[in-house]
């Protein structure tokens, strides 16, 4: 798939933290159209990849699931974050954050002396 | 759920998506069945993805297992110093309190490992209430028998020295003369060949020997053939039929049985026929359907009935009486205060180590508090950090088995060692894996379980930021206790120390360096009925004293028996002729001991009045005796004993070599002849080597080098001269002193080691505590501060507070050993439990709890009341 990224591990989980904090409760599908439509269709997820994702998270209590009718009348399986959860994205946020600027710093130009 | 269900909805989800996903191709204007097919096509496989799910919820679970491994691991890796002494707390406080359980058991509640077992009485004869029984004769045993054998089958054994040449050399030991029923009666099936029957009681039998295993294999290597070849007893060959298993014989051990033809004196009329002549022991089985206390009454008035019977035969008639008692018990009865004492020490050493472990934990929960509350903030849920706390557990537990296990053992053989000197039954202490590792792994995992129980309780109560929960008052308690335990092991060592240095002064008569003693029997009881031979006897004595006299350094050889600082075997009554008027008694009981002229200046006993024995001390001219000190008191009081007439008396001195004739006392000599650890002086009477009837020989060399370089020689001297005689340990006083006192030796230096311990945990446990006192009271040390309070102030009220723990430890410790002084006095051989030692103990333990207070106390006044209210 060329022009499309690979996400990289960990990543995915703040991913679907955040979605589910923006969106409130809400299904496979509709975290997987939202990554991807927030991604600019840049990620595409395939269910072996999210699904073990959802499943990792629910095991450990930062979300949690249940069956719904969806808008139209659907029954999916929607999914709420836990405050566990919320934690969880709050760490994952700032050690992303920590991580991202001081990679930023060291792929700054160096400045010149003086 | 199950998986079945987890995957059924699972793929329910999967199928939900897809729908939604070909809706929207369908909204967008696709065909159902091309919207369908794309979905499908993105989703990257249904089967994929669920496979996908069930790898990840596998390792999910595993990861969790292994990543408490881990983290336990490392967790206690980290704190080396901690693991390691709570391993060891629990294990030894475990296997030491499983091996004193499992010696309980063995010795007073298993069944004896006969066949009869538990149907066993053992019969006591005592001639005075209180007293030590006698034997009973054969003509006793035979009346015996005719009255009560409807409701008992009798045996009899007699215990009887022997000398036996074995491949290894000459060994003396004790046999037990049996009868023909005894085998059968105690149900004692040979390993092989058979046992002494009834065929074997027939005057004129041959001479017939039974081995015990432990000899068996020890002697002969457990060569089977040895049953039907001939083995020399006291220089007779007698043959050997059988091997019987290890079995206790009470009261006195015996790994050889004999019929009475291997000894002359056991065949003789005298023995036979003599009313009073009282060597055997007897062992009854009750009948099917008789009990034990229906035989008691029985056997009683059947004794009664006898002892009237024949008035002549007992001296005192009102007073003979025979005591009843199942095998098992009698066995037992010595040990029960050993047991009991060894019991109580391992009770307390189990609570003093499970103390500390709860301690420990205390404190590493304490250490970790704010580690485990970071862990809950970011979600661990308390189920998490339990199974990661019981994981790191197990982890503890696994060791600590093992362990305990090998305490356990090591304790098994200490106590078998220890118990032998009071049952025959302390030979089959054994670790046994099967029993002991569960009783030691059952109590590793309660006190395991103790363990667990301190930081759960902490894990629930945890907050975000760092506070601890409140100390409870258990835990206080728990440390109160440990400051009573410290003062009282503390006070105990420092008993057992004085005791022990009590023991050495005393021990400091002896220049025990330069004095050899050894046992080298070459006269035997046996010829008293032959003169010629005790004669021969004497001139190899002279001849072997004389080559040892030619080595370099040997300066004097000496004579007697028993050896210097040993207790003689044999007591006597003895009686002056001329009794002190102010002394209630006019006799009294004294240990009976040979000396030769040059006994008491080899041994450096020196003479306190009268003379030594001379050459004019011969067989045939006046008999003379020294006396010791103590009995030189007890005859004569402050009259001078030199000059003065004594002779032996008593009724079993018919039996024995020994003649009632007046000695004149000649000199009195120093010591009490016994050994420092005998409380009371030891009278003892001496005979000179030429007058005295044959009692074996001790050699005294003294040296006027240390004798150490000099044994070998001696031993090769030995080895030439007497060659078929069981030589004892070739050792000096010194040596032989230091071998008696290792029990005491030890004892002191573990109750030592114990009682530093026990302060450590103690100050550790005040320390801790009040450290987690401090952290629970931030918030309110905050306030307080802000009040006004002055660090001064608040370092005070946590200072006073940490003392008091300490204070009610101190007073707990000084009730316990105010309780405990007698029966720990009368335990201990000159043990003088008194105050200044516990007072003393009391200070060191303050001294140490001041500190332990002191240093959470300045932490307090050190909080800064701004960050602490925050």
């Amino acid at each position: 798939m060329a022009g499309r990224q690979e996400i990289q591990q960990g990543t995915l989980a703040l991913m679907i933290l955040r979605t589910l904090e923006v969106l409130g409760p809400l299904h496979g599908y509709g975290i997987a159209l939202r990554i991807e439509e927030t991604s600019r269709n840049r990620v595409n997820l395939n269910y072996g990849t999210l699904y073990p994702a959802l499943v990792k998270l629910e095991t450990e209590k930062a979300i949690k699931a249940e069956w719904r009718l969806s808008e139209n009348n659907r029954r999916a399986k929607y999914y709420t974050l836990t405050p566990a959860g919320r934690k969880l994205l709050a760490r994952e946020r700032r050690d992303w954050h920590a991580t991202t600027e001081l990679i930023a710093a060291f792929l700054a130009p160096p400045k010149s002396a003086g | 759920m199950k998986r079945t269900e987890r995957d059924a909805d699972l793929r329910e989800e999967l199928e939900s998506h897809i729908e939604f996903a070909a809706a929207e191709y369908v909204r967008r204007g696709a065909t159902p069945a091309e919207a369908r097919r794309r979905a499908l096509a993105e989703s990257g496989g249904i089967q994929q993805a669920v496979e996908a799910v069930r790898e990840r919820r596998r390792t999910a679970w595993m990861e969790h297992v292994v990543r408490d491994a881990g983290y336990a691991l490392r967790s206690l890796a980290r704190r080396t110093s901690f693991t390691v002494s709570l391993v060891t707390m629990l294990a030894v406080g475990t296997g030491v309190l499983a091996a004193a359980g499992s010696a309980a058991y063995v010795i007073v509640f298993r069944a004896l490992p006969y066949g009869a077992g538990d149907a066993l009485l053992h019969l006591r004869h005592v001639s005075e209430p209180g007293h030590d029984g006698v034997m009973f004769s054969v003509p006793e045993v035979e009346e015996l028998r005719a009255r009560i054998a409807a409701v008992v089958r009798i045996a009899t054994y007699s215990p009887w020295p022997i000398t036996v040449t074995t491949p290894r050399g000459a060994v003396r030991m004790q046999a037990a003369l049996v009868d023909g029923a005894y085998f059968e009666t105690l149900g004692h099936a040979p390993l092989i060949g058979r046992t002494v029957g009834a065929v074997d009681d027939r005057p004129q039998a041959p001479p017939v020997a039974v081995l015990g295993r432990r000899f068996w294999l020890a002697e002969y290597a457990g060569d089977p053939s040895i049953v039907g070849r001939s083995i020399l007893v006291d220089g007779l060959p007698v043959a050997v039929i059988g091997v019987v298993p290890d079995a206790p014989v009470y009261p006195y051990p015996a790994d050889l049985y004999a019929n009475a033809s291997i000894s002359s004196h056991h065949a003789s009329a005298q023995m036979e026929l003599g009313w009073t002549h009282r060597m055997s022991e007897v062992i009854a089985r009750l009948r099917p359907g008789t009990t034990a206390a229906a035989a008691r009454s029985a056997i009683t008035s059947a004794h009664s009935e006898m002892v009237a019977a024949h008035p002549d035969a007992y001296e005192s008639r009102g007073s003979w009486s025979i005591v009843v008692q199942p095998l098992r018990e009698a066995m037992a009865t010595r040990a029960r205060p050993a047991l009991l004492a060894v019991g109580l020490g391992a009770l307390l050493l189990f609570l003093v180590t499970a103390a500390n472990a709860g301690n420990l934990a205390l404190v590493r929960s304490a250490a970790r508090g704010g580690e485990l509350a970071v862990r809950m903030a970011f979600g661990a849920t308390p189920g998490r950090i339990r199974g990661q706390l019981f994981v790191e557990n197990l982890l503890v537990a696994a060791p600590t088995a093992v362990v305990s296990g090998l305490v356990c053992a090591g304790s098994l053989s200490q106590l078998a060692d220890l118990l032998s000197r009071y049952t025959p039954r302390a030979a089959e202490l054994r670790f046994e894996p099967s029993t002991m590792l569960a009783v030691a792994f059952l109590l590793a995992v309660l006190t395991c379980a103790l363990t667990l129980l301190v930081p759960l309780a902490e894990a629930r109560g945890l907050e975000v930021g760092g506070r601890g929960p409140p100390v409870s008052g258990a835990s206080r308690a728990l440390v109160s206790l440990q400051v009573a335990l410290a003062v009282l092991l503390l006070g105990g060592a420092a008993v057992l120390g004085r005791a022990l240095q009590r023991i050495e002064e005393l021990d400091r008569g002896y220049d025990g360096d330069r004095i050899v003693a050894v046992s080298v029997p070459l006269l035997t009881p046996e010829m008293v009925v032959d003169p010629s031979a005790a004669a021969e006897g004497r001139a190899r004595y002279a001849a072997l004293a004389d080559s040892l006299r030619h080595l370099d350094g040997v300066v004097k050889v000496g004579l007697g028996a028993p050896a210097p600082l040993q207790r003689a075997g044999f007591s006597s009554g003895v009686e002056a002729q001329v009794p002190a008027r102010n002394l209630l008694e006019s006799r009294t009981t004294a240990e009976l001991r040979i000396a030769d002229t040059a006994f008491f200046s080899a041994a450096r006993v020196r003479m306190l009045a009268g003379r030594d024995f001379n050459g004019g001390d011969s067989l045939g001219g006046p008999p003379v005796a020294i006396v010791n000190a103590a009995l030189a008191l007890r005859l004569f009081g402050d009259r001078p004993a030199v000059g003065a007439r004594i002779r032996l008396v008593g009724d079993e001195l018919r039996f024995t070599p020994f003649n009632r004739a007046w000695m004149k006392v000649v000199g009195v000599c120093e010591g009490n002849g016994g050994d420092a650890t005998d409380t009371l002086p030891v009278s003892a009477v001496y005979l000179p080597f030429a007058q005295a009837p044959p009692l074996g020989g001790v050699l005294v060399v003294r040296t006027d080098v240390r004798a150490g370089e000099l044994l070998e020689r001696i031993g090769s001297v030995l080895e030439r001269m007497a060659p078929d005689s069981p030589v004892g340990q070739l050792e000096t006083l010194t040596m032989y002193r230091a071998r008696q006192r290792e029990p005491e030796r030890l004892n002191a230096a573990l109750t030592g080691a114990w009682a530093v311990i026990a302060l450590i945990i103690a100050v550790t446990g005040v320390a801790s505590v009040q450290m987690m006192s401090t952290r629970a009271r931030r918030r309110e040390i905050g306030i307080r501060m802000a009040m006004g309070a002055t660090p001064t102030v608040i370092g005070w009220m946590f200072l006073v507070q940490g003392l008091r723990l300490v204070g009610i430890g101190l007073t707990a410790g000084f009730v316990a050993a105010l309780v405990l002084a007698r029966p720990f006095s009368e335990l201990v051989v000159r043990a003088t439990p008194d105050a200044p030692m516990v007072i003393g103990a009391g200070v060191v333990v303050a001294a140490s709890g001041l500190v332990a207070a002191w240093i959470p106390a300045r932490q307090a006044a050190r909080i800064d009341p701004v960050e602490a209210m925050r």
